[in-house]
């Protein structure tokens, strides 16, 4: 990661100096190696969309701290540093899998981001762990037989415990304790796996069924994709139980998109918004909503958040296009490029709740 | 409450000339937007204002000749009173920013400090851009020798939008970019006028300095500007007898806004762009 | 000019203060590599100003690190015409907006209006030139910032330019070119600049297209750009070259033209051909010919595929319901 940082410092400084190079890789690890980091206004950060003031003093004031002459100023620079410690830390921390799922949450709505291998990077973590879930094989541990039935017996005749006595009741505890970790071990693992059996039997069942559970209605040819597509992400992403979810989650959401009429037209975020009514949006919502300035990480669930409570269709835009930082107009992506992108969301807020 | 306008220009963009028909205009006319309160140290403004009443001709304010502290201390419509600062800097001082790229502490402080700012550009100092390769019947019988060949002095060849958009910069340079409130006055106006009777200031803005224009419409986020055709003369000094005639010296005023407004209020660009006076 | 940029620096320029006209249109290139800047001591009482000069590399930064920048570098051979379509872009801006971009500022307008003085009637020249600056060799970038009105956005340009032989004498050996122009690795686009008025030339024709092909080569050998460096392939003073008038020439050197295009793109995905004429020297073409087409070029955001965002991975599945992505 050193060496891809001063390559990729030189998009904002064509010429540093090593001692200035040397300073910003210090900011950054000292950021990353924090107990806790701010995931959710790094990536605002890293996309131009707005962190928090306080975020913006907290992550400046690491560097100036180092170097004097680190300017607040230089929003582009900070930009850069945002999604170096992001890709730094999906590289070499347990919140890689995270990381990336709030990075795919935001990098589709255009923005020129400075260092686009961090949406790269960000699917590949994701590809891979979804991946992983059903490729690697589960090991279970054995348990090692206790053969304690002479030294019980031994120990029903015994007026007073004695010093050999007390080391072999030990060690039986001890293996019992093992056994019982190793049991504990296996059952989770087994939980795991019935968890990942559960949700590959749901998946295929809601396919099979070719039924929307949200609106409790077959899909036909006569629904139009950006009517339900939404609906779909969010019924596929309940099932999800283990995250990351399945990795073949897009041909599954495209399978049942082909259900539906054909239609190939990118929409707007705010035509996607505006497609499903008030009731479908509640009960989304309900389901999937993040805490205070991290709803500004989903936009399309923050979007619907507005406009149930602007009531009047024209008003939620401008607002949600404001603390958004980006155009709910003029963004278009097909259908089922929404419905991933709501996936991703629904993901976010599960795994934000595990933590 | 003070307020500070900067007023700067090139020289002989009609700013001395400005500041002796407003001094007569705020001593005189009622109707006038901003009124004079008090007269306090009035002296060099008002020899300047007696000059401009006869119509004889300003001396171009020399670099030694600068009034760096003039204040005059004006009545809103409301009553409210305010002390108006504004310098009298020479042409030379611009001009000198610009070609020497330095600029007095002194000058820079009142530039940090300011209100606003009234820009004067006087229309005749504007040429449009003359390329050679648009000229097709260019080539002479004898070829062009070495001695005919100009050199380029910045002041006097670089076109007058450019050197106002390099100021500009100087300005929200100093600044640190903090919002910069404008007034564009295009002195002179009434040479525009006898040509081009219905052009707007705003019109001739993006017409003849159509780079400024865009400047300004892609900075709007730091800069707020205004355009105003001003004749604080009246017209050229060739046909002075019909403006001596008038009742009033102020009456020889001509002052156009964007706006609408036609009129003599010379302190109407000032009253607008000095904003709020509570 | 929201930056600190107050170095003391007033270079002279040669050619103004000589009306030699051979120096003013000498090919040869005039670089001070001295260290030795002619520093003005700072009068008492006085403050510097920006210098309105190309742009050393150390002080592109502040504009690189505050605000959305593009560096395009052109690299052509001697005469090709580089500070031509450089000033010509300014120039036209000065008149209107240009390719939909409004000019916002620019940190280097004493330098745009050294170059461009000789283009000008004023000069009273009889053809438009644009003269050999003596440069310190680190004054390399000319900014230009511009307003996109329709994405309501501003960008910052910094034009440089190289020429073929400073690229050329590093030929084969690429360890010195990165070391001499490190900065070149996050150039956002290259402009390889052919002079129409060799192409024109039967006897430079070929020699004008070899020597590109090397030039480009030897920058991307060196690997000297990133997955977002775009490239352009523009051929120069296209009058000259079309009052030519002979229609196999132009095809000949269009298909040579796609041997060196299809060598860039192994490098990089976007590519595009452009024939200008910025200061032609006859009436059938205007002032600016193909600079509106090259503007919008370096202006177009990136497309989505530069860097590819895709989740699926390589290695061989083992998982039935995994194996689904591709079967369904």
């Amino acid at each position: 990661m050193r060496k891809q940082f001063a390559e990729l410092y030189l998009r904002v400084c064509a010429e540093p100096k090593p001692e200035q190079l040397e300073k910003r890789w210090q900011g950054i690890e000292e950021y990353c190696n924090q107990d806790e980091v701010d995931i959710y206004n790094l990536v605002k950060m890293a996309y131009s969309l707005s962190p928090t003031d306080e975020f913006k003093d907290e992550f400046t004031t690491i560097f100036q701290n180092i170097d004097i002459s680190f300017q607040v100023g230089f929003v582009i620079e900070q930009e850069l540093l945002a999604s170096i410690c992001l890709m730094k830390l999906m590289e070499d921390s347990d919140l890689s899998l995270h990381i990336a799922l709030a990075v795919m949450c935001v990098s589709k709505y255009g923005a020129e981001i400075l260092v686009p291998e961090l949406g790269a990077a960000a699917y590949n973590i994701f590809g891979e762990a979804s991946a992983e879930i059903r490729e690697k094989s589960v090991k279970y541990k054995k348990c090692s037989p206790v053969d304690s039935n002479e030294f019980i017996e031994s120990l029903e005749e015994l007026t007073a415990l004695e010093e050999t006595h007390i080391a072999e009741l030990s060690n039986t505890l001890m293996e019992i304790a093992k056994n019982i970790n190793i049991i504990v071990q296996n059952q989770d693992q087994t939980l795991n796996i019935i968890n990942i059996l559960q949700e590959d039997s749901d998946i295929l069942s809601w396919i099979t069924g070719n039924w929307s559970n949200e609106m409790e209605k077959p899909l036909t040819k006569g629904i139009l994709p950006k009517d339900i597509a939404l609906l779909l992400a969010k019924e596929l992403a309940d099932f999800v139980q283990v995250i990351p979810g399945p990795y073949a989650f897009e041909a599954f959401l495209k399978k049942m998109l082909d259900s539906c009429k054909k239609d190939t037209k990118a929409y707007s975020l705010v035509t996607m918004v505006d497609s499903i009514d008030d009731a479908h949006k509640s009960s989304i919502l309900s389901c999937y909503q993040m805490d205070g300035s991290k709803q500004e990480n989903t936009p399309i669930l923050f979007s619907m958040k507005c406009a149930l409570d602007a009531k009047q269709p024209e008003v939620w835009k401008s607002m949600a296009s404001n603390k958004l930082s980006i155009s709910v107009e003029s963004t278009e992506h097909e259908a089922l490029e929404w419905a991933k992108l709501l996936y991703f969301e629904c993901l976010l807020v599960k795994s934000g709740g595990c933590e | 409450m003070y307020k500070k306008c900067f007023i700067a220009g090139l020289p002989s963009a009609g700013k001395t000339t400005f500041l002796a028909a407003l001094w007569n205009l705020i001593n005189h006319d009622s109707d006038a937007k901003l009124k004079l309160n008090k007269i306090e140290n009035g002296q060099y403004l008002a020899s300047l204002s007696n000059k401009w009443a006869n119509m004889e001709p300003l001396e171009r304010t020399v670099p030694s000749g600068e009034q760096a502290n003039i204040s005059i201390k004006l009545e809103l419509p409301n009553k409210t009173t305010f002390d108006l600062q504004l310098p009298d800097l020479s042409g030379e001082t611009f001009q000198s920013q610009y070609e020497m790229r330095e600029i007095s502490e002194e000058v820079m402080k009142y530039i940090e400090d300011a209100n606003a700012v009234l820009f004067f550009i006087n229309v005749n100092s504007i040429k449009l851009l003359g390329l050679i390769s648009e000229q097709t019947l260019l080539r002479s019988s004898t070829p062009t020798t070495n001695n005919d060949i100009v050199n380029r002095n910045p002041k006097e060849d670089d076109p007058i939008q450019i050197q106002v958009i390099e100021l500009l910069q100087f300005i929200l340079f100093i600044r640190k970019n903090k919002m910069l409130k404008i007034g564009f006055m295009f002195s002179a106006w009434d040479l525009i006028k006898s040509n081009l009777n219905d052009i707007k200031p705003e019109q001739f803005l993006e017409k003849q300095m159509n780079m400024l224009w865009q400047f300004c419409q892609s900075n709007d986020d730091i800069i707020k500007y205004q355009t105003w055709g001003i004749s604080a003369q009246g017209c050229s000094f060739n046909e002075k007898d019909l403006l001596l005639d008038k009742e009033y010296p102020y009456e020889r005023i001509f002052v156009e806004g964007n706006g609408g407004y036609q009129g003599c209020d010379l302190t109407l660009p000032l009253y607008l762009l000095m904003g709020d006076m509570k | 000019m929201e930056n600190n940029n107050t170095e003391a620096k007033v270079p002279t320029l040669e050619v103004e203060q000589s009306s030699d006209i051979d120096k003013l249109i000498n090919d040869d290139i005039e670089t001070s590599d001295s260290d030795v800047i002619v520093e003005e001591d700072g009068r008492s009482g006085f403050v510097k100003l920006p210098h309105g000069l190309a742009l050393t590399v150390a002080e592109t930064y502040p504009i690189t690190a505050s605000e959305v920048s593009k560096t395009i570098i052109l690299i052509g051979p001697f005469d090709s015409g580089k500070t031509t379509i450089e000033t010509t872009i300014y120039q036209l801006f000065q008149r209107k907006p240009f390719a939909g971009l409004y000019f916002a500022g620019s940190q280097s307008l004493f330098g745009y209006e050294e170059r461009s003085f000789y283009t000008r009637l004023e000069s009273k020249k009889e053809t438009a030139t644009t003269p050999r600056t003596s440069r310190f060799a680190d004054e390399i970038f000319l900014h230009l910032k511009l307003y996109d009105n329709t994405t309501k956005t501003k960008t910052n340009y910094l034009f440089g330019d190289i020429s073929g032989e400073e690229i050329y004498s590093h030929l084969g050996n690429v360890e010195t070119i990165c070391e001499k122009m490190p900065y070149l690795k996050s150039v956002d686009s290259y402009v390889f600049i052919l002079d129409g008025k060799q192409l024109a030339d039967k006897n430079k024709s070929n020699g004008a297209i070899d020597q590109a092909y090397n030039m480009a080569r030897t920058i991307f050998d060196a690997k000297l750009y990133s997955s977002s460096t775009r490239v352009q392939v523009l051929i120069s003073k296209y009058d000259i070259l079309k009052k030519n008038d002979d229609a196999n020439l132009e095809a000949t050197i269009d298909k040579r033209l796609q041997c060196i295009v299809d060598l860039l793109k192994k490098y990089v995905s976007e590519v595009t051909v452009h024939k200008v004429a910025a200061m032609p020297e006859l009436g059938d073409f205007e002032v600016g010919y193909g600079l509106e087409e090259l503007l919008s070029t370096w202006n177009k955001a990136h497309s989505d595929n530069q860097v590819v965002e895709s989740y699926t991975i390589d290695c061989k599945l083992n998982s039935e319901f995994n194996k689904l992505i591709y079967k369904m």
